[in-house]
């Protein structure tokens, strides 16, 4: 039912010879999610665009379940979408906007009435059917238009932000039932957003966009992890920077000096020479922050500063940390044992080198 | 707490909206005066000149030749605003889709001959269809023809002045509603697996619907009541209701009767216009 989708070096440029999508090549597997997460006009919806047909590449193929779709008008390539403003048919009704694509396809009338109501139940919404979609609430507007989408069972569903207009709350739960979803019907699903919290939730894999090309692809997980340069870590969750001078460099390992003379041990992903300026990335939750006092005083990897700010999340608290080279957000979870501390605190923060992430600075 | 915020914020609110409304108070006069007054004056005068009573009325209803006009006036109407419909929404379609700078040029182009007046430009098709005029010239010339023929005082020479002087007035408000289609519908409909005359069929037609019928409403009314046209490339068998009115009243002097004409073209077009409402209102829904 699912099938797989290959973009082989696909190019989109403007006759004023601007790029929207330079040579991007991306596999989704069938049965997975992957997420296209890039800022805006970074050439991820165009490259949607693309694939459902809307707009054609000047160069490079489209590939669906193996069969080349580059030259297949969107009406003939059999993929669901969901738009960013729903896109629902004003002048039908729920059970006629559901019904559209298998009226489109000729199935029986029997057939029509029991995909869309299975549909509709699918989306938690068999109780509309005959409403018009402006008296319907915007989450029920775009669970129509995920209905409307799976219900002729497409090989692949594009969705193009399609929660960018609901409420934090509302998009969490419709986040959870759409993975729950996709598993059940099995489903291939390229999504677009440029919210990455959302890309981490629902993704197994994540394709970070930048300037219409993908920079870096993989699992959430590595992708957090493993940034592999500055723009997927500063896009990807939550990041300290520290600019300094490369001091040594052997293999993988980095000694950066900062400004201040003191030095850190870190990880690098790509060879560079001593001498070059450089910044190490650290996510909050991988700074250890300990009291001044305390005897962790001789480690490797230390940095002193003070309490600047102190921010309660809930079940974690962020300290902004000031220390001579910059400024620290570091993330505590609450545990018992966890020491809390106060604006003004001197602490000492420990990091290990291996989650010091060192990039040329750009 | 909240009700009495709320409530601090609606009174000035209801204030300016009551201000906004005073903006339309000088066309509201001037509508009473010289609209609403001497009509209602005219209606008065059917059922009271030259003596109080239903005569004028009777008199319609015994002579069939004035139901007749009537008929007639109607079925010239329904061409019209059927040929200007279907000869209109392509050009309001073309509209949307060219280059902003061509559509630009065409709707100057499809208003340069508001700048005359009808009166003026009904008078130059007089000189191209005339019999000494252009068209007959070009014919003669070119030997397709030996004689002058007569292009004038034709039911259909009436019926293309009166497209071709009308067509604006369609043209203008069904582009404004194509103009309001959402694109991503028309895609939406073409991904779900509409090929192109579908996604006209279902979607563009359907959501079309309002302005069309608005556009031909306006066209309906202008014709049942359209006189210099008719009056002076029709032939004697082009007679308009509109025209008998006139000839009740510059003619007859017969004000008592001219006005028993009026009040009914008044109402058949008010019977048209609720008609199409209703219709239009129904069509959208019906796809």
């Amino acid at each position: 039912m699912s099938a797989s989708l290959v973009l082989d070096r696909v190019s989109r440029f403007y006759p004023d010879g601007t790029h929207a999508v330079r040579s991007l090549s991306l596999s989704v597997p069938p049965g997975r999610i992957v997420t296209m997460l890039g800022p805006s006009g970074s050439g991820k919806t165009t490259t949607l665009k693309m694939i459902a047909g809307f707009d054609q590449p000047n160069s490079g193929s489209i590939f669906l379940a193996g069969r080349d779709i580059s030259c297949i008008p969107p009406h003939a390539r059999n993929i669901g979408m969901v738009f960013q403003t729903y896109a629902l048919f004003p002048h039908m009704t729920v059970f006629e906007n559901v019904a559209f694509p298998l009226r489109m396809r000729r199935r029986s009338r029997r057939e029509i009435e029991a995909a869309v109501h299975e549909a509709l139940a699918l989306v938690h919404l068999d109780g509309v059917a005959s409403r018009l979609p402006r008296q319907l609430s915007g989450g029920q507007q775009q669970r129509v238009a995920l209905a409307r989408a799976i219900v002729f069972r497409p090989p692949l569903l594009l969705m193009d932000e399609p929660l960018g207009a609901l409420d934090r709350q509302l998009r969490k739960s419709v986040q959870s039932e759409l993975k729950r979803l996709q598993r059940q019907l099995d489903l291939t699903i390229v999504y677009v957003t440029h919210d990455q919290e959302e890309a981490m939730f629902l993704s197994d894999e994540i394709a970070i966009v930048q300037n219409g090309a993908i920079v870096q692809c993989g699992p959430p997980e590595a992708l957090y992890d493993a940034p592999a340069s500055m723009f997927v870590a500063g896009f990807l969750g939550e990041s300290n920077f520290i600019g300094g001078i490369l001091a040594e460099a052997a293999a993988d390992q980095a000694l950066v000096t900062l400004p201040g003379g003191r030095q850190l041990q870190g990880k690098s992903a790509a060879p560079m020479l001593a001498g070059q300026a450089v910044s190490i990335m650290i996510r909050p939750e991988k700074l250890q922050v300990h009291a001044a006092s305390s005897t962790i005083e001789t480690g490797i990897n230390l940095l002193h500063g003070r309490i600047d700010l102190v921010n309660f999340l809930g079940g974690a608290i962020e300290y902004e940390i000031d220390i001579d080279a910059a400024r620290l957000t570091a993330r505590v979870y609450l545990r018992a044992s966890a020491t809390a501390f106060a604006i003004g605190d001197p602490v000492v923060l420990q990091m290990a080198p291996e989650d010091c992430l060192v990039f040329a600075a750009p | 707490m909240t009700g009495a915020v709320r409530a601090g914020h609606a009174a000035p609110h209801a204030r300016r909206r009551a201000g906004v409304g005073l903006l339309a108070l000088p066309l509201l006069i001037m509508l009473a005066v010289i609209y609403v007054c001497p009509v209602g004056a005219l209606l008065a005068d059917s059922f009271t000149d030259p003596v109080p009573g239903l005569q004028q009325y009777r008199r319609l209803i015994e002579h069939p030749v004035y139901l007749e006009v009537l008929a007639r006036t109607f079925r010239l109407a329904v061409i019209v605003t059927m040929a200007t419909a279907a000869i209109g929404f392509p050009v309001a379609h073309y509209l949307t889709i060219a280059r902003p700078a061509v559509a630009r040029i065409a709707l100057g182009l499809l208003f340069v001959p508001f700048w005359a007046s009808t009166v003026v430009r009904t008078y130059a098709l007089m000189v191209i269809l005339g019999r000494t005029g252009i068209l007959n010239g070009a014919l003669l010339w070119a030997g397709i023809i030996f004689r002058p023929a007569q292009f004038l005082f034709h039911t259909a020479t009436v019926q293309l002045a009166m497209i071709q002087i009308l067509l604006p007035f369609f043209v203008l408000p069904v582009y404004a509603a194509l103009r309001s289609i959402d694109a991503s519908l028309l895609q939406a409909a073409d991904g779900l697996g509409a090929p192109p005359w579908q996604v006209f069929r279902r979607i563009y037609l359907p959501l079309s619907l309002p302005g069309l019928f608005a556009g031909a409403l306006i066209v309906f009314v202008f014709c049942f009541g359209f006189f210099i046209t008719p009056a002076l490339l029709g032939g004697r068998r082009d007679i308009t209701i509109a025209m008998l009115i006139m000839a009740q009243f510059e003619g007859q002097l017969d004000w008592g009767f001219g006005a028993a004409l009026s009040t009914l073209l008044l109402g058949c077009t008010l019977v048209g216009v609720l008609v199409m409402l209703r219709l239009g209102r129904k069509q959208a829904l019906l796809f």
